[in-house]
């Protein structure tokens, strides 16, 4: 009687055991699960950000309302009309609802002189996501001829600035 | 004899137990197949739509260029592309996940199969740049173009690589609709310069033998008249049958590389040429506020934007130089393209709310356009664009 309640007892233990060591491996299978899962949605998160950032740049460069014309000719590459972005901004503001937050959603385009002034920095866009929100930004920076037909009229109407384009996004990091 | 009864009975018990645990197993695993199934096509169509809405990104900023890319991995796919509200929407047909577009203008046929997807960027200009159209077909979508005039030559030279056939379009001038010879193709758009395809008009019976085993809607045509309006058809039975009850106008300046007007050759049909005009209409506004202020469609006494800056630039400029201002004539150059901006924005408001107005922008945007030419040709001043 004793023995065979001794080896009943052997045989619970050893039962407890396997069951123990068996819901630590699957512990461990979720908890690396989760952390795989969650490294794949940040990794995704960050592509998509940077997607968002090159297609926001690419619409900036193809912008009318910012690139320098030659009458019916076409419009010169990275360059952008300074008289059009010292008013672009009223613009952008005005239709910012109705049409500029669908093209661009939370960004920023910013224009700035690098020579032969420097400080002449134009915000045209700027978009943040609600205050409630933590958000991260990610910029690109883009070396530009600028183009202004009015300051000196002695001089060539080109300088040589930057655009800085950049995406406001969710933040996942904690 | 009791022993082996229970015996008995636990054998059947461990079998039932045994069918019971299996079939839930099985059942648990052919759930997680037909989810994963499930998932992993919408996976795939929702993947393929951010691919291709980056593409059409690209495509859009390389103006004036051809994109080819290859498709194979989704040759027996159908994408379809619609607009409707002034709202572009593309996916897979028969997968959720489609992609919506409120902004650009993409003109495709309505729906498209093929191993390579052709992107086509045109900007389009009223007198100035408003925004690039995209146009998107595939090898497996066949041009064929009936009369011959100048249009005909200039799309053939801008579409055919006589060095790579790969990196043309898929088209073909015939004289005639018994000429043409569809191949292999998933859908054939007829483009007919001369005018000459009616509403109910019959289609040859030669035609019809060719046509075989293609459905009524892979078989389209666009129809320009002499006034540069468009008739959008489409093939029911042995007959055509024209989808807009209006000829559609034209809003262009005309000259090479006619976007409003390649537009219409790629459009599916005429409710999505429409829609996506309307887009260029709306974003031609915004341009003429850029260049004319805001308030411009109002008040003429003070214009704004680069205009504005211009011409206060011009008022300066003569007061410190009084003797110059009687040998230039800029302020008046000026004052024509002031009136000439202020009745192209009047126009482009109208337009974007009564369609019909629309053909009234072209007269606008010629006007602007001489205006601008006599600024810099005429009066040696900053031009408008």
């Amino acid at each position: 009687m004793v023995l065979t309640s001794k080896k009943a007892q052997m045989h619970m233990t050893e039962t407890i055991g396997v069951l123990f060591i068996f819901f630590i491996l699957v512990a461990f299978g979720l908890i690396f699960y989760y952390k795989y899962t969650g490294q794949a949605i940040k990794e995704e998160h960050r592509q998509m950000v940077a997607d968002r950032a090159v297609k926001t740049a690419l619409e900036v460069f193809t912008l009318p309302e910012l690139a320098c014309t030659r009458g019916d000719a076409e419009l010169e590459d990275y360059c952008v009309d300074m008289i059009k972005v010292r008013h672009l901004n009223e613009t952008f503001n005005i239709h910012l609802k109705d049409y500029y937050f669908k093209l661009f959603g939370y960004a920023k385009i910013k224009v700035a002189e690098l020579y032969p002034n420097t400080g002449n920095e134009y915000t045209l866009y700027d978009k943040k996501r609600p205050t409630n929100e933590t958000f991260e930004y990610e910029a690109s920076y883009f070396v530009i001829a600028l183009k202004d037909e009015i300051t000196d009229m002695e001089r060539t109407p080109y300088s040589f600035g930057y655009i800085e384009v950049g995406v406001y996004a969710t933040s996942l990091e904690d | 004899m009791i022993s082996s009864k229970r015996a008995q009975i636990e054998v059947t018990f461990n079998w039932v137990y045994v069918l019971i645990a299996g079939a839930v197993i099985l059942l648990f695993f052919a759930g997680i197949v037909v989810k994963q199934k499930a998932a992993s096509e919408d996976n795939l169509s929702r993947m393929a739509m951010n691919i291709m809405d980056k593409i059409f990104a690209g495509a859009r900023a390389a103006e004036k260029t051809k994109d080819f890319v290859d498709i194979s991995g989704l040759a027996d796919y159908t994408f379809y592309f619609d607009c409707d509200n002034e709202v572009s929407t593309y996916g897979l047909k028969g997968y959720s996940n489609p992609k919506e577009d409120e902004v650009h203008a993409l003109f495709a046929p309505l729906e498209l199969q093929g191993t390579r997807m052709i992107l086509w960027s045109l900007p389009y200009k009223l007198p100035y740049k408003a925004m690039d159209f995209l146009f998107i077909t595939t090898d497996r979508t066949k041009y064929f173009f009936v009369g011959q005039d100048e249009f005909v030559e200039e799309f053939l030279n801008a579409t055919q690589d006589n060095t790579d056939k790969r990196k043309s379009i898929s088209a073909e001038a015939v004289i005639s609709l018994e000429d043409i010879t569809p191949g292999k193709t998933f859908q054939i758009r007829i483009v007919d310069v001369e005018g000459s395809i009616q509403n109910k008009a019959q289609l040859p019976s030669s035609f019809l033998e060719k046509l075989k085993g293609y459905g009524d809607n892979k078989v389209t045509a666009v129809s320009f008249t002499g006034t540069n309006q468009a008739n959008f058809f489409q093939k029911e039975g042995d007959h055509w049958k024209q989808l807009n009850s209006n000829p559609i106008q034209i809003v262009s300046l005309g000259g090479e590389r006619d976007a409003a007007k390649y537009a219409a050759v790629f459009a599916g049909n005429d409710k999505v040429y429409e829609c996506n005009m309307k887009k260029a209409f709306k974003r031609l506004a915004l341009v003429n506020e850029v260049y004319g202020g805001g308030n411009l469609a109002n008040d003429i006494s003070k214009p704004g934007g680069k205009l504005g800056e211009i011409i206060a630039h011009y008022v300066e400029y003569y007061q410190a130089h009084p003797e110059l201002q009687v040998t230039s004539s800029c302020q008046s150059y000026l004052d024509e393209v002031a009136k000439s901006m202020q009745t192209h924005q009047q126009k482009t408001l109208a337009c974007t709310s009564l369609p019909e107005k629309c053909f009234e922008v072209m007269d606008s945007a010629d006007k602007l356009k001489k205006a601008n030419i006599n600024l810099t040709e005429g009066g040696d001043c900053i031009p408008l664009y």
